[in-house]
């Protein structure tokens, strides 16, 4: 499942934001009224960032500067309204109006309005008009673009972002306001919920976010971040919640942040209590495309054939479909929420991460396993609401199982069906909605331990009497890094492949000749995959006067050119993996150690290396380890990453001096 | 599949009658004759017409063989575009046959149509990409493809021209017939590979070419633009007859764009304060800053279109929108509308060419090129984003020229001292110059932060000297330094930089001697050659100069153990010369490496890769010292 949640979810993602057309010099009057102002107060409550953060009437920000004048782009006033109508349908209304400043600092083409090809949006209302020098322009229809959305290249939705050419000449204030209207999502008319960013790309005078329902229904929230009560109203059978804010600073984005949803303070929605209610209106669209047809009900038997245990059957049957099946997501004029028919991915050998786990799904439960689909937000985690506002990317497969000791298990959907289980970080810590259509339930889905991510390199050294080097390397994946490494293996060209691994040995060891490669599963361990190579080469070691230089043949090396932000708010979202290489080396008879690496390294919450050598019956053996651990590393750390990258640089440039025999005339 | 729509496209695939018999193929066989390979070719058909002499028809239809299970993960989805007036795609099917006789069929019909919006005011003519998913592809398949696409006279004001690689880049095409049917009067022909058009056998209609066991290209790093031949076919016998129609355009339109020229200087001073040459502020906005439609190039997108003379500011321009106004900005100064290639660095071939060229710009005499995608300013008649290209040039009779190379293109010199001081800490006092490609990149985002850094002062509490250091910290070593110093010289591509830092970790002790690991303050160039041996294509490459000189401080009480051996390379177009040399103070390292040319032959390729391992060595290098008694 591509689609995030609801629209506005996703439309807040391409907007700037819009608003109500309210006169400027209402904003001059509200400056003016400050003191008077009687509205209840946001009271902000972050992880990591302080009241200031969010104010930009702060003391810390104000007095030294006018905001308005000041800011490249300020809003006066955005307005969003989201809006579930008595037949069912949506409506989103945005107003806004910006002070433009500094005119480059807009876009030459504003994404207004996704028009979802399954949901038939229509645009009700659109005015916009940009007023510089006294002079008022209509921006109209023939401002007014359709262009594809950035979807991957692999899901095509047909869906079209409406965008509106801005001009861009000079200081002015831009007006926009737009009504569209959509249908709900297809097989789930019911509810309406979702996401909004509270803070917008530039600070903002005036925010409010308004969400209506019909009078009969009432709307749930969770205001992530911030505490601020809704102004409840009802008028011509219409139930409105008004959340305003005042002052609002824009939102920091920082490189390698945690997921905007987990970063900025944000509304969840929802017209529903509970995630069940929510599992049990997903489920029901998807339990009609789980039937197996005779030809998936026979090809899951033969894969289950003699095979024992809830997790090997059920591995079966993902590996094949892992493995058989490639990814694509095709969903003309489609809801893009429900997947096709198990028996049409079958016959076409294709789908997306829906179609996969509808297939998966569907042969498991062939042959008596229980298995369900559950929606996740894979990537970056997010933190489930505490009222059920969707916010997915991702669907993978539960399989309830008694005899596991979380009373059922995880498979992802579109892995490579090697070290597939437990699934990655990239699915990990986090909970995912189970669409068991017998009561779904969140459950959450645990981090695997380190020993997932190990890649585990051994390179053996061997002076041969004519001075050679040869080399003997094994390089061990071990469960994610194995399904990561295959996942990359299979989306390269393969000869595209075979020179990059050939590349990365010949990098490593000077002058390197490659007698030998294989690569495959490692037929001693399952879930490992092993590249092993056979190198000579007469340039490892570098001779100086007596002494003999060796530069070690390191396989793998860390970015070293790391650029540290001065202004950092957020903290760095670390993604987790563990490298162990060892070099022996047998010192060719004669010579003398005067150098080896020693022992060396640091360790911090986020990151640790080390370097250990030491001499055993003549050979020398050197073990690096570097490992990342899955989490959140604090801002104030980024120096010290950076520093830590170069020190991991230098542990590896440590080199080994030997005292070599004098030659006999 | 609706019913419906498997009639239609059984329908539309009816005139497919020789390639839809899908003869079998021996999976087998063909994976045995081309090991690793996903998926072959097994015929091509490319078939030129002109039904009239307004239009030119191409014809293409490619069947197949699916060998492995990873063919699926290239060739799923469909992608392709269609350009209202400019490149019509006026049919396509796709027709998968499984080895169990199962059938998929794809039409035109089932492709969804997404606009790109890139063009501004007439979105009806903008490009439309199409996408559709090729579905039944295994082991074992047989994909029969077929599109036409036409090509009107009036997108290139009356020229057609167009081409086609020969040969797949991803895969074997065991046998190709291309058959130029409207060949003769006005339908020409020629390949940029000239030794494939006396290939071309005359056939019952035009010409035709007939080859078989064409060979995919093989994965190599450092590869140039254009490595498969290109065929082109015009109405125009004349290489520069797409220049002669340019020319008249921009004869029309250059005159009302003047009147915008003011704005846009005005708007020039306004994004480069710091900036005190008019010219050279005015070609940074027009290149860097403008918006114009087809980042990518591909200037001819949307055909010959001047559109209007609009401001910066109302909308992102036509790139012909674009030229009239530079044309017009640039002429007072000598300036001189050039349309330049696409970096292949093969001689055009000899008939009126459009799709062999990408940007749009005018050459400013002893300055630069500006283009509708950036601003190429020269050192020494070239830039390394021009080494080597061919260029339309405007100024009367038009020319085909080519702009020379030149390791002038991207210089850098550094040159410094290293020393240990207390507590093993290793002390580097760097000078560096830079012009041509780097010394212009630094140049651009040092005066870049100049500007924002004289808007936003008020507000900012770092000194010049913090910024500087910050400056050469961030975007030079990626490090914490102690001092830095930047100064611009008059070469517009110039910089000038000074630095003080320190390393620990580099100064390790053994038994009885210490080892000094010496960093470079740069990469050395070519280290992505290290590991390549065979080789089949030239090597695209950067003309460059690299100069290191570093004197390496003996630390008292301490003894240098010999120096590391001399490193020469001299391969005509490359070379790389590494000299140590003991002075009273310690160790001299002279460091030079040069790239003349663009592009080398792969027949340079053991030189080259043996030139990159001594490169390899010389960037690892470690010096020796004995304590002294």
């Amino acid at each position: 499942m591509t689609r995030t949640s609801i629209h506005p979810a996703r439309l807040l993602a391409l907007l700037a934001g819009l608003a109500l057309l309210v006169p400027s010099v209402a904003v001059a009057k509200k400056k003016k009224d400050k003191d008077e102002d009687d509205e209840p107060k946001v009271d902000w409550k972050h992880p990591w960032a302080s009241d200031r953060y969010f104010d930009y009437e702060d003391e810390d920000w104000s007095g030294k500067s006018n905001p308005r004048k000041d800011s490249d782009l300020f809003y006066d006033e955005v307005h969003t309204t989201l809006e579930q109508l008595a037949d069912g349908r949506h409506r989103t209304e945005w107003e806004v109006v910006l002070k433009v400043n500094e005119p480059e600092s807009l876009p030459a083409l504003l994404p207004v309005e996704r028009l979802d090809a399954g949901r038939n949006t229509e645009i009700l209302e659109f005015e916009a008009t940009y007023t510089s020098g006294g002079r008022v322009r209509e921006l109209g229809e023939d401002r007014l673009l359709e262009v594809s959305p950035e979807e991957g290249s692999l899901y095509i939705t047909g869906d079209r972002v409406l965008g509106l050419l801005l001009p861009r000449d000079e200081p002015g204030l831009l007006k926009i306001r737009m009504v569209a209207v959509q249908d709900p999502i297809g097989g789930t008319e019911e509810y309406f919920g979702g996401s909004v960013v509270v803070q917008e790309h530039a600070r903002a005078a005036l925010r409010t976010i308004t969400l209506k329902v019909p009078e009969a229904s009432r709307l749930w929230f969770n205001r992530r971040f911030f505490r601020l009560k809704a102004e409840e109203t009802v008028e011509d059978g219409v139930r409105s919640y008004k959340f305003t804010f005042k002052h609002l600073r824009y939102r920091p984005w920082d490189p390698g942040m945690p997921n905007v949803l987990d970063a900025w303070p944000v509304l969840f929605f929802s017209n529903m209590e509970t995630w069940e209610e929510i599992g049990a209106a997903k489920s029901e669209p998807w339990e009609e495309q789980l039937v197996a047809t005779p030809e998936v009900q026979a090809w899951a038997d033969a894969l289950v054939e003699g095979v024992e245990g809830t997790l090997p059957r059920a591995r079966a049957i993902h590996d094949a479909v892992a493995d058989g099946w490639d990814y694509l997501g095709f969903y003309p004029g489609e809801s893009g929420w429900v997947p096709h028919p198990a028996g049409e991915v079958f016959d076409a050998r294709l789908g997306d991460c829906k179609d996969q786990t509808a297939l998966m799904v569907t042969g498991m439960r062939a042959v008596g396993i229980d298995a369900d689909p559950a929606v996740i937000f894979s990537g970056l985690r997010v933190k489930t609401a505490k009222v059920p506002a969707v916010v997915t990317n991702h669907v993978i497969v539960h399989v309830t199982d008694p005899e596991h000791p979380e009373g059922g298990f995880f498979l992802d959907s579109v892995d490579t069906g090697t070290g597939a289980f437990p699934v990655s970080q990239n699915l990990a810590n986090r909970e995912a909605l189970v669409l068991d259509p017998d009561g779904a339930f969140l459950k959450k889905v645990p981090l695997a331990g380190r020993e997932t991510r190990l890649h585990d390199s051994e390179v053996v050294i061997r002076f041969e009497a004519d001075g050679l080097a040869r080399l003997t390397i094994e390089d061990r994946w071990h469960g994610e890094a194995a399904n990561g490494r295959l996942n990359r293996r299979r989306q390269t060209d393969p000869h595209t492949w075979d020179r990059r691994i050939r590349e990365r040995l010949r990098k490593a060891v000077p002058g390197g000749r490659i007698e030998a490669l294989e690569e495959g599963l490692d037929p001693e361990q399952p879930d490992v995959w092993l590249q092993t190579a056979e190198l000579v080469t007469d340039r490892l070691v570098v001779h100086n006067g007596e002494h003999a230089l060796i530069n070690l043949p390191w396989l793998d090396s860390w970015p070293t050119r790391i650029h540290v932000e001065g202004r950092r708010l957020h903290p760095r979202e670390i993604h987790g993996s563990w490298t162990r290489s060892k070099i022996r080396i047998q010192l060719p008879e004669g010579a003398e150690l005067v150098h080896h690496p020693g022992q060396g390294g640091e360790e911090r919450d986020a990151f640790s290396c080390s370097i250990d050598s030491q001499l055993v019956d003549r050979e020398l053996q050197v073990e690096l380890q570097v490992e990342f651990v899955p989490g959140r590393m604090t801002r104030k750390h980024e120096e010290v990453r950076r520093n830590f990258h170069l020190g991991l640089a230098k542990l590896q440039r440590r080199p080994v001096v030997l005292l070599m025999p004098e030659v006999q005339p | 599949m609706r019913s419906s729509l498997l009639i239609l496209l059984a329908t539309l695939l009816a005139p497919l009658p020789a390639l839809a018999a899908d003869a079998p193929f021996d999976l087998g066989a063909l994976r045995g004759e081309w090991p690793g390979q996903d998926w072959v070719i097994l015929e091509r058909s490319l078939v030129f017409e002109m039904p009239s002499a307004e239009v030119l028809r191409v014809t293409e239809i490619r069947k197949a063989a699916i060998l492995q299970e990873s063919a699926r993960e290239k060739l799923a989805m469909l992608k392709t575009t269609h350009r209202p007036g400019c490149r019509e795609l006026t049919e396509l099917t796709v027709r998968t046959v499984t080895r169990d006789g199962a059938e998929h069929l794809l039409g035109r019909d089932d492709l969804i149509e997404q606009p790109e919006g890139d063009h501004p005011t007439d979105p009806e003519r903008g490009t439309i990409d199409l996408s559709g998913p090729r579905k039944g592809l295994a082991p074992g398949s047989l994909m029969t493809e077929a599109t036409t696409v036409e090509y009107p006279a009036a997108c290139y004001r009356g020229l057609i021209a167009t081409g086609r690689e020969l040969g797949h880049r991803d895969a074997p095409t065991l046998e190709e017939i291309v058959e130029i049917r409207c060949a003769g009067d006005g339908c020409h022909f020629g390949v940029d590979q000239r030794q494939l058009e006396e290939l071309f056998q005359p056939a019952d209609r035009g010409v035709r070419l007939e080859r078989t066991g064409l060979r995919g290209l093989p994965s190599e790093a450092a590869v140039p633009v254009r490595r498969l031949p290109r065929l082109s076919v015009s109405s125009s016998a004349d290489r520069l007859e797409a220049a002669r129609v340019l020319a008249a355009g921009l004869a029309d339109h250059e005159g009302p764009a003047r009147s915008r020229v003011a704005g846009y200087a005005k708007d020039a001073k306004a994004e480069y304060p710091t900036v005190s040459d008019p010219v050279e502020r005015l070609a940074r906005f027009m290149g860097n800053d403008v918006p114009v439609f087809g980042d990518d190039g591909l200037f001819w997108m949307q055909g010959f279109e001047f559109g209007e003379a609009v401001k910066a500011a109302d909308r992102p321009l036509m790139p012909l929108e674009w030229w009239a106004v530079a044309v017009a900005a640039f002429r007072p100064y000598g300036g001189i509308p050039v349309v330049l290639d696409t970096k292949g660095h093969l001689e055009p071939a000899e008939v009126g060419n459009v799709i062999d060229y990408d940007e749009i710009g005018v050459l400013i005499p002893d300055r630069g090129v500006v283009t509708h995608l950036r601003w190429i300013p020269m050192t020494e008649g070239t830039a390394s984003a021009l080494a080597g290209r061919w260029a339309l040039r405007l100024d009367g009779e038009p020319t085909l020229a080519r702009f020379p190379s030149s390791s002038a293109a991207d210089r850098r010199h550094w040159t410094g001292t290293v020393s240990l001081v207390e507590g093993g800490f290793v002390h580097f006092d760097l000078e560096g110059s830079l012009s041509g490609h780097r010394g212009h990149s630094l140049r651009d985002s040092y005066e870049t932060s100049l500007g924002y850094w004289k808007k936003a002062k008020k507000k900012r509490r770092s000194s010049p000297e913090e910024r500087d250091r910050r400056f050469v910290g961030e975007m030079i070593f990626k490090r914490r330094i102690a001092v830095a110093t930047v100064e611009l010289p008059d070469d517009p591509t110039g910089i000038e930089l000074s630095s003080i830092h320190t390393h620990d970790g580099l100064w390790q002790k053994g038994e009885g001697v210490r080892i000094l690991a010496l960093p470079l303050p740069e990469d050395p160039p070519l280290l992505d050659l290290v590991g390549t041996s065979d080789r089949s294509s030239d090597f695209a490459m950067r003309p460059q100069e690299r100069l290191l000189e570093l004197l390496i401080v003996t630390p008292k009480g301490h003894r240098l153990v010999g120096l590391p051996g001399p490193i020469r390379v001299d391969e005509g177009p490359v070379q790389a010369e590494l000299t140590w040399e003991e002075a009273p103070e310690g160790a001299k390292l002279r460091f030079r490496t040069a790239i003349e040319e663009p592009l080398l032959a792969a027949s340079l390729a053991p030189a080259l890769t043996a030139a990159a391992e001594l490169v390899r060595q010389a960037s690892e290098c470690y010096l020796i010292y004995e304590i002294e008694e």
